[in-house]
């Protein structure tokens, strides 16, 4: 079986002569820019100036600050992702009850907002929202309503998370759109005449069909809002400790720089993302899953 | 009848929110005075006079542009003829592609720079804070798209099919590819070019993190330009967006063109 691989594969080395060539520095670029970085990080958390040792993570797993900034990521992608999710999914299942020539140019219009992230998107949020922002004076001035008197703040954890479910929606509707025709009209019809309502029929047929599709989208979500830098560090100045601001502090930061434990972190952070991504590419394959 | 006015409620609250930041933008980077007002006061187009006027800003905008460009350009030769050559002769690469696509999902750019940071700031290769590990860097962030876009092109066409009439009626190897080929998928090539010119104007984390202040990228430049002048760096965040929505309407109307041309063909031959 290997045998017949191999020779195939040399049958197509030799049919094509020298055409490998432009391969070459082709995976010149990807290894020296992916998958040397990649094996370099690996290499680098597990490797301290005292030779190999699994310090680094020990000292993670010990530190109160990494624990902290680790697990504040989860949570706001986690939270994100869900509700990025819910917004896009309903938005999904509106536009496919419109009419057809609607559905594309509204599916573009959202496709182009999803380009709206980062420093951009955060500083449209501080004119936004900020301490003298737009809409905070407007609606102090016209409502009486004080915002940042009343606990908002869009340089903290609200903001973060605000500005992050934004970037998430056109992502999660974009996900979410080919998914939600597995709900077909005629399982609702068919569903309607059997005597369902609309509640009955959502809980107990259209949830269950959706589940998988949501399920794979959410991990996407969670991938987009866990890697997600830009964004965090316009808005809080990296004061808020997220786990890739933390990273990216501990290498280029005057302070205290350690890559070693930089390293260590990414590693922590890559298994979850590749965990994520592994789990919607399994339910990708029994016909689920979503994206790409 | 009540589920479709629901429906459509549900997709007007979307859309508002989607681009009320985006309107906001827009308006207040044309607004004279605008305090306590639903509308602006007046209008102007001073900020953007003075934006394209700064020569930080035209700085900025000219290093973007040429690390774009030489990416993008470097990754068009490299990546055009290796899908070709893999659809023709070499079907097993694909793995390859495929798996030097879907790795930077999982390395976001944060994880990526910490990597190169430690691998190019000492040893053979010092790279770090010049606008080589930049390009580098940046050829491998726009891969999967240039890959999937390109990718689409071919599937458009038989490339096999091609190939062989071509080189049966005495073509060469790379004249098929140039005359036969290339006119074929220039499209999808061009699509992905926009989609990459998309994905790097807006990079801020390679950049920030890679070469920071010694290659002042447009990101780079706005992020600097917030803390200092608002109006200015509204301005700025209102010509990008405007950017990427030309970009995003070229984009659709090279895809309608495909699907036009598409279905012309398929009139012709029937």
């Amino acid at each position: 079986m290997n045998r017949t691989k191999v020779t195939q594969f040399g049958l197509e080395l030799r049919r094509g002569g020298v055409l490998w060539i432009p391969f070459l520095p082709l995976m010149l670029f990807a290894l020296g820019f992916e998958i040397l970085p990649m094996g370099y990080i690996v290499y680098s958390s597990i490797h301290t100036s005292a030779g190999f040792s699994l310090h680094s993570y020990v000292q993670v797993l010990h530190s109160k600050y990494y624990l902290i900034s680790l697990k504040n990521s989860l949570m706001v992608s986690v939270g994100v992702g869900i509700i990025g999710l819910g917004i896009g999914t309903v938005g999904a299942l509106a536009l496919r009850s419109l009419g057809e020539a609607w559905r594309e140019k509204l599916l573009t219009l959202v496709n182009m907002t999803s380009n709206f992230s980062g420093v951009p998107l955060a500083f449209a949020y501080i004119v936004l929202l900020g301490v003298n922002g737009l809409m905070t004076v407007l609606v102090k001035e016209k409502m009486g309503l004080d915002l940042y008197g009343l606990g908002f703040n869009l340089f903290s954890w609200t903001g973060i998370v605000l500005v992050y479910i934004y970037f998430s929606v056109p992502l999660a509707f974009m996900l979410m759109y080919p998914a939600v025709y597995a709900v077909r009209q005629d399982i609702q019809e068919a569903a309607q005449i059997l005597g369902a309502g609309r509640s009955y029929f959502w809980r107990k047929i259209g949830l269950p069909i959706l589940l998988p599709s949501m399920l794979g989208s959410f991990t996407l979500l969670f991938a987009n809002a866990l890697g997600a830098y830009a964004t965090a560090y316009a808005l809080t100045n990296s004061n808020n400790t997220l786990v890739s601001i933390t990273i990216a502090n501990l290498v280029t930061g005057d302070i205290f720089p350690d890559p070693s434990l930089a390293s260590a972190l990414a590693v922590i952070m890559a298994s979850l993302l590749t965990v994520s991504l592994f789990i919607n590419e399994r339910l990708r394959k029994n016909g689920g899953g979503t994206g790409r | 009848m009540k589920k479709g006015i629901l429906a459509k409620i549900v997709i007007i609250l979307i859309f508002a929110y989607l681009f009320f930041p985006i309107v906001a933008t827009l308006l207040f980077s044309v607004a004279t005075k605008w305090t306590t007002t639903i509308l602006p006061e007046g209008y102007t187009f001073s900020y953007y006079q003075q934006l394209f006027t700064s020569p930080e800003f035209i700085q900025s905008l000219l290093r973007t542009v040429y690390v774009s460009v030489i990416t993008i350009a470097l990754s068009v030769v490299l990546i055009v003829p290796s899908i070709y050559l893999t659809i023709v002769y070499y079907p097993r690469l694909e793995r390859f592609f495929e798996i030097l696509s879907v790795l930077p999902f999982a390395m976001p750019g944060v994880i990526l720079a910490i990597g190169m940071i430690q691998m190019y700031s000492s040893g053979p290769i010092r790279i770090t804070g010049t606008v080589w590990i930049l390009i580098g860097s940046y050829f491998v962030l726009i891969l999967p798209y240039m890959y999937q876009a390109t990718k689409s092109g071919f599937r458009a066409i038989n490339v096999k099919a091609l190939t062989e009439a071509a080189l049966m009626l005495g073509c060469g190897k790379l004249e098929t590819f140039i005359k036969v080929i290339l006119p074929n998928i220039i499209r999808g090539v061009i699509s992905a070019a926009l989609i990459s010119v998309s994905v790097l104007f807006g990079e801020f984390v390679l950049a920030n993190l890679l070469v920071g202040d010694n290659y002042e990228t447009l990101q780079i430049y706005l992020y600097k330009l917030q803390k200092v002048d608002g109006h200015l760096a509204n301005a700025l965040v209102a010509s990008y967006f405007l950017v990427i929505l030309l970009l995003s309407l070229l984009l659709i109307w090279l895809a309608y063109r495909n699907n036009a041309s598409a279905v012309r063909d398929r009139g012709k031959t029937s």
